[in-house]
């Protein structure tokens, strides 16, 4: 029954009109013409949930073609999948390709043990390298044994510039007995490299064979001794120069050889 | 399936290119004539070594022993002036009565003409003379010696003692 109905709906008071029939039919007309009202008020909010759903569209579209690109990649892949199928299993090529890898991997770890290993002594074979360590050896050696009781202190400086570590120790522990004497004998000491020659040259490492020679004059009474001596010098790369960190005398006395250990 | 297999072709060809360039870093090293220099240079000091062990080494009781070793580890100059008073150097050595062996400390090339076949070493020999009947004695010497290459390998070719005052 749709007057009873509609009589539930709230509608605004009727004015304190009677209740007549005539009156309520116009009510009820009124009624859907209120009832419309909302209707149009909705009407926006439906174009309003209608933009989104627009923008929601586009979305699908593109989902569409992503389905189809996948359904391509199925298509392209079910028959590649199916071709070795038919002879022999799928995971053969990948397997087969793993061990190959693997073997070349091997070989190549092999080839650069070797290639690494070859790493040769640079002693002559790097003739700037070599002539320079020599040549810095030898001015070392000669010039801080060399010695002049009227120059001390060139001597000094030139032990403090050209050794380094150990050799330092070992350097005083030679040569300390001399400086001791030679204020009062008026010493002169000339040290002269006959000979020398670089035996290994590497990683900014060298050790170098010294022959010497030294002519040691008292001139108190002018007397005068000599001696050789073959040396076996460490050097190191220090910044450009070679410096001697280590000496070890052939033919030393006893005495010398535990001075020199003892450094 | 089809990604493993992509991979397994990707690792293959980085393996493949590891190896290629090693294995090309190892040829080259090895025929460098930086490393046939150095060996070349090992080999010429090894055979000094030897020379000069073997020229100091000897024995009055096997002196015809000695005097042929000599001449074997020597070439040109040395070999020539060995042969000329072999006789007169035996007696020598005979006469001498004593038993001399010798011992290489520490030597180096100090020179090495590759294309030549010439080297030069420098040597600290220690060596135990004993007389025949007598205390034996010990020195450290000094040595400088020429070689040079022959077909037989390196050969000693001069020889001499580095006195004080040379």
């Amino acid at each position: 029954m749709p007057p009873s109905r509609r009589r539930p709906i709230p509608t605004p008071p009727s004015g304190g009109r009677p209740k007549v029939a005539g009156l309520h039919r116009r009510a009820a007309s009124d009624e859907p013409a209120e009832v419309a009202a909302p209707e149009v008020v909705q009407e926006p909010e439906a174009e309003e949930l209608k933009a989104p759903t627009a923008v929601e569209w586009t979305p699908p579209a593109a989902k569409k073609a992503a389905p189809k690109k996948a359904a391509a990649d199925e298509a392209a892949a079910e028959p590649v999948a199916d071709e070795p199928a038919a002879s022999r299993p799928a995971w053969i090529l990948p397997v087969a390709l793993l061990v190959v890898a693997a073997l070349l991997g091997g070989l190549g770890t092999f080839f650069l043990v070797k290639s690494r290993s070859v790493a040769y002594d640079a002693a002559l074979v790097d003739s700037a390298t070599t002539s320079a360590v020599n040549g810095q050896v030898r001015e070392a050696v000669e010039k801080s044994f060399s010695y002049n009781f009227a120059d001390v202190e060139s001597t000094e400086k030139a032990a403090r510039e050209l050794l380094t570590g150990k050799a330092l120790c070992q350097y005083n522990a030679v040569f300390g007995p001399v400086k001791e004497v030679a204020p009062q004998q008026k010493l002169v000491v000339t040290v002269r490299v006959v000979s020398s020659a670089v035996s290994s040259l590497k990683d900014g490492r060298a050790t170098v064979l010294v022959f010497a020679d030294q002519v040691t004059t008292r001139t108190t009474d002018n007397q005068t001794g000599g001696g050789t001596a073959m040396l076996r010098v460490s050097a190191i790369d220090d910044g450009g120069r070679w410096k001697i960190d280590n000496m070890e005398m052939f033919g030393a006395t006893s005495d010398q050889t535990r001075q020199l250990q003892g450094c | 399936m089809r990604i493993f297999t992509v991979l397994a072709v990707v690792l293959a060809v980085l393996t493949f290119g590891y190896a290629a360039y090693f294995g090309v870093a190892w040829y080259s090293a090895s025929h460098s004539s930086e490393s046939s220099f150095a060996a070349t240079r090992d080999d010429a000091l090894r055979s000094g070594q030897v020379g000069i062990t073997n020229f100091l080494t000897l024995d009055y009781k096997k002196v015809d022993e000695d005097l042929q070793r000599w001449l074997n580890s020597s070439t040109g100059e040395l070999r020539a002036e060995i042969d000329k008073d072999k006789d007169s150097r035996k007696k020598q050595l005979v006469d001498a009565k004593s038993v001399t062996s010798s011992k290489v400390l520490d030597s180096a090339i100090t020179e090495l003409d590759d294309r030549a076949g010439t080297a030069s070493m420098i040597a600290v020999v220690e060596s135990t003379v004993t007389p025949d009947n007598g205390q034996k004695v010990t020195k450290i010497n000094r040595y400088l010696t020429k070689l040079t290459r022959t077909d037989d390998g390196w050969k000693l070719s001069q020889l001499g003692p580095l006195r004080a005052g040379v």
